[in-house]
């Protein structure tokens, strides 16, 4: 996990901790009924988009992330019914080749293939942009093994359900 | 709400480019291109012309 996206985590994650023990609604719907900015617990995404005023809760919808995918993990932040697991993994070979551009570089691009979605484990940014519509939770073992705080908390998302 | 994963970003290794303005050392990128883009929005279009069948 990038470091800017790790303290993200972690100040909306530290914002949202009272929140969860007020609601103590991890069954069921995990995210659904967890306040957004209604009461003090601000994350500012929500708090941008005005969320009390919103009806609009998301259900029913697909939104497709075309991004980096998710991390490998993702099920410590998100249940696994609210991921669809037969997405697409966009491929295309890339080298890179010294050329005679003033960078000594340039990039041929080979056949691109399309196969089965099977997690990134580089970079988390679409791990990030999933969190965010759909809220997650912060209990991940992933991140305790590697020395974050885990605190038992679930955070809001834009279109929780 | 459903969320559909498609990777069309991809982490690469970048040499070090010591040509180039002031020279780089080797570091990593995450980057597609338009192809990949527009490849992943075929994907999620075909899926929703499918309906929800295909997943």
């Amino acid at each position: 996990m990038t470091p800017n996206i790790r303290s993200s985590r972690i100040r909306r994650a530290t914002l949202a901790a009272s929140a969860l023990a007020a609601s103590g609604a991890l069954a069921g719907n995990l995210f659904g009924d967890y306040p957004s900015t209604a009461d003090g617990y601000a994350t500012w995404d929500s708090d941008l988009a005005n969320i009390e005023g919103v009806a609009e809760t998301g259900a029913g919808v697909y939104v497709a992330v075309l991004d980096t995918g998710l991390v490998p993990h993702w099920r410590d932040y998100f249940p696994a019914d609210r991921v669809a697991r037969t997405s697409a993994r966009i491929r295309a070979a890339r080298h890179f080749k010294a050329k005679k551009d003033v960078c000594g570089l340039s990039v041929t691009v080979g056949k691109m293939t399309e196969s089965t979605w099977v997690g990134s484990a580089g970079s988390t940014h679409g791990t990030h942009v999933a969190s965010t519509i759909l809220g997650y939770s912060y209990r991940s073992n992933f991140d305790a093994i590697n020395g974050f705080p885990l605190p038992p908390i679930m955070v809001r998302g834009i279109a929780p359900r | 709400m459903t969320i559909i994963p498609v990777r069309v970003l991809t982490d690469y290794q970048v040499p070090a480019l010591p040509k180039c303005g002031p020279g780089y050392a080797a570091g990593t990128a995450v980057f597609g291109t338009s192809e990949m883009v527009a490849a992943g929005i075929d994907y999620v279009t075909d899926l929703a012309i499918a309906g929800t069948a295909r997943w």
